[in-house]
């Protein structure tokens, strides 16, 4: 009986080991390692603010843009919102994206080649400013690049 | 006539409570999404007809970056365009236009967009109500 409890005993602390070991080697999430919601709404800020203020966006924009020059935040606060909860869900987050699918999002937009890049490139200067490290700037950037097809020329 | 008056009293604070109780069930369908829990931001668009080099540029911005409240800021020489956002309790659209002009001592003016023309989808309903109706929701979410 006491050598079975022992038996039993050992197994039961090899098995949590185990479990330990395996919660130790389970990598973190892009998410965790961007930093959270609050590092994501940073570089969010930062790239809406870049996008604001390049030329190549003035036409995708516009609306937004105007309304932001009228005092009307609405439409900025629903981009932020959406642009937190797709990075976040699309880096492994507990976010959910509930706005519109991307085609759907840009139907009639005609966005070309050229202002994707754009948008790419002001997104590449946020993550840049926060020093993001060029692994997880990649995968993040590898998520969001698949959506292109999805974007342009809509 | 006072019993009709009771018992409409009664049907209309009965469909309240169960249109109350309704959407406050809806609210907690799912739980809050994570941007609710992040502080809402202002952004102002300046103008600036004397920002030409990139040096400028990355003066405002490094400047322009460390006023209370601003959580980001950005300067485009190409564009001549200083976008930031802020924390509306913290600061103000005009004190950020006062500290650029102050900063740069340059003519500052609103970025102006009209006449651009733009295309996309439009929705009927203006976006400020579908904002106001998600806060609300958010506000009655228990979960």
């Amino acid at each position: 009986m006491k050598k079975t409890f022992v038996v039993l005993s050992l197994a039961l602390v090899a098995l949590m080991s185990s479990c330990k070991k395996e919660e130790e080697a389970a990598p973190a999430s892009l998410y965790d390692r961007l930093g959270g919601v609050t590092a994501i709404s940073a570089v969010v800020d930062q790239f809406i603010t870049n996008v604001a203020a390049d030329p190549n966006m003035v036409r995708t924009f516009t609306p937004l843009l105007t309304e932001v020059g009228k005092g009307n935040t609405a439409r900025l606060t629903a981009l932020r919102n959406n642009l937190i909860d797709q990075i976040g869900e699309a880096s492994g987050g507990p976010q959910k994206y509930m706005g519109k699918d991307m085609v759907t999002a840009h139907k009639g937009m005609k966005i070309t080649d050229t202002e994707f890049n754009s948008l790419v490139a002001d997104l590449v200067a946020a993550l840049d400013k926060f020093k993001v490290p060029t692994t997880e700037k990649n995968e993040l950037l590898g998520v969001l690049g698949g959506l292109k097809g999805q974007i342009v020329g809509q | 006539m006072k019993k009709i008056i009771i018992k409409i009293t009664k049907i209309s604070a009965y469909s309240l409570l169960g249109l109350f109780s309704a959407f406050v069930v809806y609210a907690n369908l799912e739980p809050a999404p994570m941007h609710a829990y992040v502080k809402p931001i202002s952004m102002t668009i300046l103008k600036i007809d004397g920002l030409e080099t990139q040096a400028q540029a990355n003066d405002i911005r490094q400047h322009v970056s460390e006023v209370a409240g601003v959580t980001a800021c950005s300067a485009n020489p190409t564009s001549r365009l200083v976008s930031i956002t802020f924390d509306p309790d913290q600061a103000t659209a005009a004190s950020l236009s006062k500290f650029v002009g102050k900063l740069t001592q340059q003519p500052v003016q609103n970025a102006s967009f009209e006449g651009v023309e733009s295309s996309g989808p439009q929705c009927p309903v203006p976006l400020s109500y579908i904002m106001a109706f998600e806060r609300v929701k958010y506000a009655f979410c228990f979960r």
